[in-house]
């Protein structure tokens, strides 16, 4: 056992009782059950990084034309559709999992009520993405009578194997009982807390949920009602825009699914490494309870350039987007001004120059800082994005992915990498190894996706389009705008490539940490100094978690109960639409 | 609940912000007369589209440029795999200073109909008929792009748009345009 | 030279085999990836028969007057192919393509544009073209082009060379790919450089699986102790903060006028 020397008093309780060791434990020895399932879902979620990363370097070099020779055009959209898939459903809902199964505990001082909710939940998880990934594989070879090539949207008609479907139903299903175990040990702490107010962690991982179970609601219904069975024959036709409508029901809160938990890195854990404190407590959980509120039912601004949806439905869509921005930008202030503060603290003076005293040699802080940076940027072209008639000038260009490169791509994926430098070494009890190579990556990262996002931007506005494995064509050429075509090629392949090599060097650090022995002194901990402004100045209602959740629900009732209403009189339940399935010769289901 | 400030002013600012951006958007519907791609292209299923069944639906037609006036013409798109038709092959060509109604329908899958470099940009959605006019004031040669994922072919999905000088319109109006013109009189005029 | 007939219009049998058009992608696809066409002993023309599955050498037509060419003919199991895809005839040779009616619209296009036929999809449409001088000419057909859907006509007695992959497109030509290739090596030597030395010691450490392995891992001492000093909450305006954010506010109002009035506004755009 470590001894305990006399000078490590408790700061916080200004006592002069040396500190207990098991208060000092690391959480892999605090909450073992936990931490191994923590393990087990950054290794799946890490593993889902690196292998669609590799596929996101095939796409920025084959699309590009820099180098054609990994696989052929057609092959391309399997490999977007792994990417895709990989990275934005499979790496983010295992991190996600992770990370927050880690806060709640942290948060609420307690394990799970029941332990095999969690880990069937897990279970669930695993084999959805086995499922959808060796279907996706299998697009690869011709032999096999499997393939997904239907890209991370799954539109229909096209069509994918089922067990394409029925993967992703499990990943979402997964993400359900894995909240379940969340919200029953916050029924088990209430109990036992009745006054309390909600801990901040807690109440940050609690209220994603909502939002998380509001949103799944239309893709649950898409896949099982209507995808599966007819992938499997059962059903004949579905319609394309109500399938549209569902998804993107889910496919714009997915996206803050993936933000929040960023957010929560960057309020409480961003503060404290800076060596500060949250500016405050109260407005984070407004900022949070709007984005339970606002998060669905916008889903029309993904559909602006659809036809078949009144015009009126999207402007609302819009409004609401529009709103939405809000609670992003009391983020930019609150988390700016914690750093203010952590900088003043560490000596910094000035009006700017807090900023120089800012750790940015450890990469836990300038990854969450680099991140919150580039997300400043990629919420201006998310603004562009929301605007119903300028949307005509980026729709399905190369801009959109610009846009989200920047967005889950480095505020959330950054940040993803940077909190794991932080959390790895608390839930395997190892120090953190290849130190230097760690301190580079983040900046890494940023060099290339800023290279490579600022040319996607720009071609998209002269008309590059996305989803696209050779965007040249022989029929015509792209207007010239400033840089030239040519240029912007080049920037995103370099770029993609960067972005590669900064991936690498995350894997690298996280197998040699892995590696390294167990035990003795980390150089980290979980301390949390109190917010300037506590949750004591937070009015209760905001704590209210079933008026928020009721609220959101009749939110998404008002903006989707009539246009899906409407959809089903025009027929959308008996269209005439057949499948075109992408699957190999041998397996036609229609 | 004490807030600070200056978190005040940036709220208002925020406020102002989002406000604004509305406001620029309505200016834009209202202005300029900008409107959205909506329902009003009435629905067709996928099966007449491939079929080349025409005379089966009222709210399309066999593909090709229609002159409904002076300066307005009516543009009949089919979106297939992988091809448009018009315009994959032999461009779509109309004069400039027309004002132009395109109708677009999908025979198969979701595509995408995008006028590169201009605001022309929808989807093509199978059941459904994208209805919307644009006005051409100056000459260029524009590429359709299918940017929406369809298969295998879908990077060969392309097609032109070229606007014309006026003068040069009549002399290349193609054989094919005349006979459309005259196939759709005899059959009654336009529907 | 074509014959459109456009009152006759069959019906064509597309909805049939459309199921059967993303099976051909894949399969084309996969197959080039698999390694899977067959083997080519024949040339490819630089790449260009190398992902056509149902090239099978040069087909020799000369002494004739009139060629025939199947244009819809299965090619890797769907029929985007032409039957067959390489043939070898005699200058003042007329080559009539015949749509086959199967796998929906398709084309004649001349690699170096010296022809394109209409798009077409009925049984019995022609395309002819007489090929008077002796050389090679590659076409396509434009919507299966990626699908496979090439030929290679060639004229005369022409030494035919030999197969090859298909060619690189190096956006910037061979600067773009020489500055990528000094990018990358440099990020490459860095990497290793900064891996090997971290590596070294992290190895060292590895190896004697460092420090007291007993006991729990122990977190460090809070973060209190590296403060300078502690700033209170009522102590505390974060004017750096409020000057950050109206620069960016600045920022995006400007670029949001730019985008919309410059960007937006400039072009065609759809107005009913």
């Amino acid at each position: 056992m470590a001894t305990v020397t006399p000078d490590e008093t408790d700061t916080e309780t200004g006592t002069e009782e040396p500190l207990l060791d098991e208060e000092r434990n690391a959480f892999v020895d605090k909450f073992p059950n936990e931490a191994r399932l923590t393990r087990l879902t950054f290794l799946v979620a890490f593993g889902a990084l690196g292998i669609g990363g590799f596929f996101g370097l095939i796409q920025a070099l084959h699309r590009t034309g820099a180098f054609r020779g990994f696989v052929s055009s057609s092959d391309y959209y399997t490999v977007l559709t792994g990417h895709g898939v990989l990275l934005a459903l499979v790496f983010t809902t295992f991190f996600i999992s992770g990370f927050f199964n880690w806060a709640i505990t942290r948060s609420l001082g307690r394990g799970s009520v029941d332990r095999r909710v969690a880990w069937s939940g897990f279970t669930m998880l695993l084999v959805g993405t086995v499922l959808a990934a060796v279907a996706i594989i299998g697009g690869f070879f011709p032999n096999v009578p499997l393939s997904a090539d239907v890209l991370f949207t799954f539109y229909p008609p096209l069509q994918a194997h089922p067990a394409f479907y029925v993967g992703a139903a499990l990943i979402v299903v997964g993400s359900w009982v894995v909240g379940l175990d969340w919200f029953r040990r916050f029924w088990a702490w209430r109990s036992d807390n009745p006054d309390e107010r909600i801990p901040l962690q807690a109440f940050m991982v609690l209220t994603t949920m909502i939002m998380w179970y509001v949103a799944t609601i239309g893709v649950a219904v898409e896949v099982v009602v209507f995808l599966i069975p007819w992938s499997l024959g059962l059903i004949q036709t579905v319609d394309p825009i109500l399938a549209r409508t569902l998804f993107w029901f889910f496919g714009h809160p997915v996206v803050y699914f993936w933000l929040l938990p960023a957010y929560l890195g960057w309020y409480t854990i961003m503060p404290k490494l800076a060596g500060g404190r949250l500016f405050s407590d109260p407005l984070a959980r407004v900022v949070f309870v709007l984005f339970v509120l606002l998060s669905t039912p916008v889903g029309f601004h993904h559909q602006y350039v659809d036809p078949g949806i009144p015009e009126g439905f999207k402007f609302v869509a819009m409004t609401n987007t529009m709103f939405l921005l809000l609670p992003s930008l009391l983020t930019a202030f609150t988390v700016v001004a914690s750093l203010e503060h952590a900088g003043r603290q560490q000596g910094g003076t000035g009006r700017f120059g807090w900023l120089k005293t800012l750790p940015w040699g450890n990469p836990a802080f300038s990854g969450m800082a680099l991140a919150a940076l580039m997300f400043a940027a990629g919420g201006f072209s998310g603004m562009i994005n929301a605007g119903m008639n300028i949307n005509y000038l980026v729709h399905n260009t190369i801009w959109i992915p610009g846009h989200f490169h920047l967005t889950v791509g480095t505020a959330f994926a950054l940040t993803a990498m940077a909190l794991a430098y932080w959390l790895v070494p608390q839930i395997t009890g190892k120090r953190l190894q290849l130190r230097g190579v760690a301190a580079l990556q983040p900046y890494m990262w940023f060099l290339g996706m800023t290279l490579m996002s600022n040319a996607m931007h720009r071609a998209g506005l002269i008309g590059v389009p996305r989803r696209t494995a050779e965007p040249q064509y022989e029929a015509f050429s792209y207007a010239q705008s400033v840089g030239g075509y040519g240029e912007m090629r080049i920037q995103i392949a370099i770029g993609g490539t960067l972005l590669f090599v900064a991936l690498v060097m995350f894997l690298a650090v996280m197998f040699a940490t892995i590696l390294a022995g167990k035990g003795g002194q980390l150089e980290v901990n979980s301390e949390f100094p109190e917010p300037l402004s506590g949750a004591e100045d937070a009015p209760k209602v905001l704590d209210d978690l079933r008026l928020w959740a009721v609220f959101a629900l009749l939110l998404v009732a008002l903006a989707y109960g009539f246009p899906i209403y409407s959809m089903i009189q025009s027929g959308a339940l008996d269209p005439s639409i057949p499948a075109v399935p992408v699957s190999i010769a041998g397996w036609l289901p229609i | 609940m004490e807030i600070h400030r200056y978190e005040k002013a940036w709220f208002v600012a925020g406020m102002v912000l989002i406000v604004g951006f509305i406001a620029t958007v309505v200016y834009g519907a209202v202005g300029p007369g900008i409107a959205m791609v909506d329902d009003s292209g009435g629905q067709v299923g996928a099966n007449p589209i491939a079929n080349e069944n025409y005379d089966a639906v009222d709210n399309f037609r066999e593909p090709g440029v229609y002159r409904t006036g002076e300066n307005s013409f009516d543009i009949y798109v089919v979106a297939q795999r992988f091809a448009f038709v018009p315009g994959t092959g032999e461009p779509i060509r109309i004069p400039a200073g027309s004002e132009v109604t395109f109708y677009v329908a999908s025979a198969d899958v979701t595509h995408g109909f995008n006028l590169a470099g201009t605001n022309v940009n929808v989807m093509v959605v199978p059941g459904q008929v994208s209805e919307m006019t644009a006005r051409f004031d100056e000459t260029g040669t524009y590429g359709i792009i299918c940017h929406e994922y369809c298969g295998a072919g879908h990077h060969d999905m392309a097609g032109t748009f070229e606007v014309v000088p006026q003068s040069q319109y009549d002399h290349d109006a193609t054989s094919d345009d005349r006979e459309l013109l005259r196939a759709a009189l005899t059959a009654g005029g336009e529907r | 030279m074509s014959k459109r007939t456009s009152g006759q219009r069959g019906p064509s049998r597309r909805a049939v085999l459309r199921g059967g058009a993303g099976i051909a992608a894949t399969a084309t696809g996969a197959s080039a990836l698999a390694g899977t066409a067959a083997a080519q002993p024949q040339p490819s023309f630089d790449g260009w028969l190398s992902d056509v599955q149902n090239y099978n050498g040069v087909i020799d037509r000369t002494g004739r007057d009139e060629v025939t060419v199947r244009v819809g003919v299965d090619n890797g199991g769907q029929p985007f192919g032409f039957g067959p895809p390489a043939i070898q005839i005699d200058p003042g040779t007329t080559v009539v393509w015949e749509w086959t009616g199967r796998g929906n619209q398709h084309n004649v296009v001349d690699l170096d544009g010296a022809f394109e036929s209409e798009l077409a999809s009925e049984a019995g449409y022609t395309f002819e073209q007489t090929f008077e001088s002796e050389g090679v000419t590659k076409y396509y057909c434009a919507p299966h082009r990626a699908l496979g859907m090439k030929g290679v006509v060639v004229t005369g007695d022409v030494e035919l060379g030999g197969g090859g992959g298909q060619p690189f497109e190096p956006p910037g030509g061979a600067f773009g790919l020489t500055f990528m290739g000094i990018l990358l090596g440099l990020s490459g030597l860095a990497g290793a450089a900064i891996l090997g030395a971290d590596g070294y010691r992290s190895y060292g450490a590895w190896k004697e699986k460092v420090t007291d392995v007993e006991g729990p891992a122990v977190e460090s001492a809070p973060e209190e102790e590296t403060v300078e000093r502690t700033i209170g909450h009522d102590a505390f305006d974060p004017t750096g903060t409020a000057a950050l954010l109206v620069g960016y506010f600045l920022i995006l109002v400007v670029l949001w006028i730019l985008m919309y009035f410059v960007e937006f506004l400039g072009g065609p755009t759809i107005i009913g």
